[in-house]
């Protein structure tokens, strides 16, 4: 059956090799009014994870909520620098596509965002855990964790302004 | 593989401009990613990106502009981040006026007429039942879908600019009648009879819908027959708050809803659920929170205040006074301001002190932003926002409560109302 260790996505946008801490999101997230683009920030004040930060992280989420608005929050977040490193959702997320397609067309480099593939089923969720380091590989289209696993910084999210 | 017409091939292999050859292929993207097969005419567009988000956006739609591109079916535009034509009584910044006054000029220039509301369903051009078309902005989506019963996705931001340039859509979500049917029947008992006319109470029961929605659509039953469009609209835009809903039946008052077994195209629910007044009383508390009693404005008109709201506003308000410590201001479309300027409800209220604003929404912007005490509003949707937007802190009361207040200058709610 699958490997544990690993989680096979299929990408909605390509991007290149990305490594880096999850931060996994328990409800989803409206960009717009919820992400702080001159930060990267999580300020939606009903979000259970409000304050923080995804910059540099491999975002995990159920998915996107609320506003239509959201590519154009998410667009500046990547345009300004602080976006995460890539964006994973269970069923590809169309506000998520749409912020990145528009970002690579300003010429920024390319955000990969990733879903779980049809083998895979959304179980991928319950192996992917915040603070975790994990690796995307865009050849073998697969999440592994890396050995170093947690990282010291996990539980303070820190924000780089 | 997806079948394109000879014209969307035509956008995509670049023959009728850059524009449209970027536009064809995100749409052609985003219908990959939503699996859809094929690309469908919408009859008019709705753009949510009128108001200034940023740099990178401008820089984005002054490219298409460049190129030269216009509309390909008759486009209106979302609220902008001011009022465009009283600027210089409600933008505190300049660099705002200026950047907001670029963006929309933008779009202007793309062929959008100059319509800047949350409400386009308010305008003349009201789609019929049925018809497809391309609007952004959840609770504008939520209201075609479920109290008109026209179709349209929610069309994100981009996705309708590149909707509104080719007049094309990719065939996914609510444009398949498949996904219309209703899946989840939301029963609501032992609510007092008071509250069933009374429309914050349809908001409260939206913000709960939307917490409930899992992606099937739900169908609610209990919604008396004569329940008015504004009540429906604040269910809809309350639920899109909390949740991705796109569209929700009322069994027995919505257009698609007729019956249950209309609503759920001849199956049985595939669950059934049921809340009761304590989960609006448990909501209610939960979008207030703040623990001032000091209130200073009040925040009316999200999404857009409808003609109705302004004519029970006036009656509310009954000749008194805007309190010399408060400030009122309400928003709402160009074309509801011209309604009520003509039947003289915009005089009335001008005299009681009440600032109407249109073109944007309070929850933009700097008018309410850090202010020490709370702001109280009638609205579920600016409630949710405006904490996070603005940094305010919010009671959600119903409207008698926040004309009770504007006019005393304290607290003024009546609790009992949603007592046992």
């Amino acid at each position: 059956m699958h490997d544990p260790k690993c989680v096979a996505v299929r990408a909605v946008f390509e991007g290149p090799e990305v490594s880096g801490e999850l931060l996994v999101l328990d409800e989803p997230l409206s960009y717009w009014g919820g992400l702080c683009p001159l930060s990267g920030r999580i300020i939606d004040a009903h979000h259970p994870q409000s304050g923080l930060c995804v910059t540099g992280l491999l975002l995990v989420m159920p998915g996107t909520r609320g506003s239509t608005a959201s590519p154009g929050a998410l667009l500046e977040t990547l345009y300004s620098g602080y976006g995460p490193a890539a964006i994973i959702t269970p069923a590809p997320d169309i506000a998520t596509l749409l912020a990145v397609y528009q970002a690579q067309c300003l010429d920024q480099p390319p955000t990969p965002v990733l879903t779980f593939s049809d083998q895979q089923g959304t179980w991928g969720m319950d192996v992917l855990h915040t603070g975790d380091r994990w690796r995307y590989s865009p050849t073998t289209r697969l999440l592994t964790p890396l050995d170093d696993s947690r990282s010291e910084s996990r539980q303070r999210n820190e924000c780089h302004q | 593989m997806m079948e394109l017409s000879a014209q969307d091939r035509e956008c995509l292999s670049g023959h009728e401009g850059p524009a449209l050859k970027h536009s064809m292929s995100l749409l052609c993207s985003v219908a990959a990613a939503s699996g859809a097969r094929r690309l469908v005419d919408v009859t008019q567009a709705h753009l949510v990106g009128a108001y200034y988000g940023g740099k990178a956006d401008l820089k984005l739609v002054e490219r298409i502009v460049a190129t030269g591109a216009r509309v390909a079916v008759p486009t209106t535009l979302n609220a902008s981040s001011v009022d465009l034509r009283q600027p210089e009584r409600y933008t505190q910044k300049e660099a705002e006026f200026r950047n907001s006054c670029r963006i929309v000029r933008l779009y202007e220039r793309l062929g959008c007429r100059l319509e800047l509301t949350c409400a386009p369903y308010h305008l003349p051009q009201q789609p019929q039942r049925g018809e497809r078309v391309a609007w952004a902005e959840s609770n504008a989506v939520v209201y075609a879908n479920s109290v008109i019963g026209a179709r349209t996705e929610k069309v994100y931001q981009y996705l309708d600019l590149c909707a509104a340039l080719t007049g094309r859509i990719p065939e996914y979500g609510l444009y398949i009648t498949e996904n219309r049917r209703a899946k989840v029947l939301l029963r609501i008992a032992d609510i007092p009879n008071r509250w069933l006319s009374e429309d914050s109470f349809y908001q409260l029961l939206g913000l709960v819908l939307g917490k409930l929605y899992d992606g099937r659509v739900i169908a609610v039953v209990g919604i008396p027959v004569d329940a008015t469009e504004d009540q429906l609209r604040g269910l809809g835009a309350a639920a899109a708050c909390t949740g991705n809903v796109s569209l929700f039946h009322a069994i027995g008052r919505t257009p698609e809803a007729p019956t249950q077994d209309a609503a759920f195209h001849g199956h049985p629910p595939e669950e059934v659920l049921s809340i009761d007044s304590s989960a609006i009383r448990e909501v209610r508390d939960s979008l207030s929170h703040t623990t001032t009693n000091t209130v200073n404005a009040v925040a009316l008109g999200a999404p857009h205040f409808s003609h109705a709201e302004f004519k029970r506003l006036a009656e509310l308000l009954d000749g008194r006074r805007i309190h010399s410590s408060m400030r009122c201001f309400v928003s709402t479309s160009r074309h509801t301001y011209r309604e009520i300027t003509a039947n003289g409800v915009m005089a009335v209220l001008e005299s009681a002190g009440v600032q109407v604003l249109t073109d944007t929404c309070t929850y933009y912007g700097s008018l309410l932003r850090s202010h020490d005490a709370a702001v109280m509003t009638s609205s579920a949707k600016w409630a949710y926002y405006a904490p996070g937007n603005l940094g305010v802190s919010v009671r959600f009361e119903r409207i008698e409560d926040c004309v009770a207040t504007a006019v005393a200058g304290k607290l003024s709610v009546d609790e009992g109302f949603w007592g046992a």
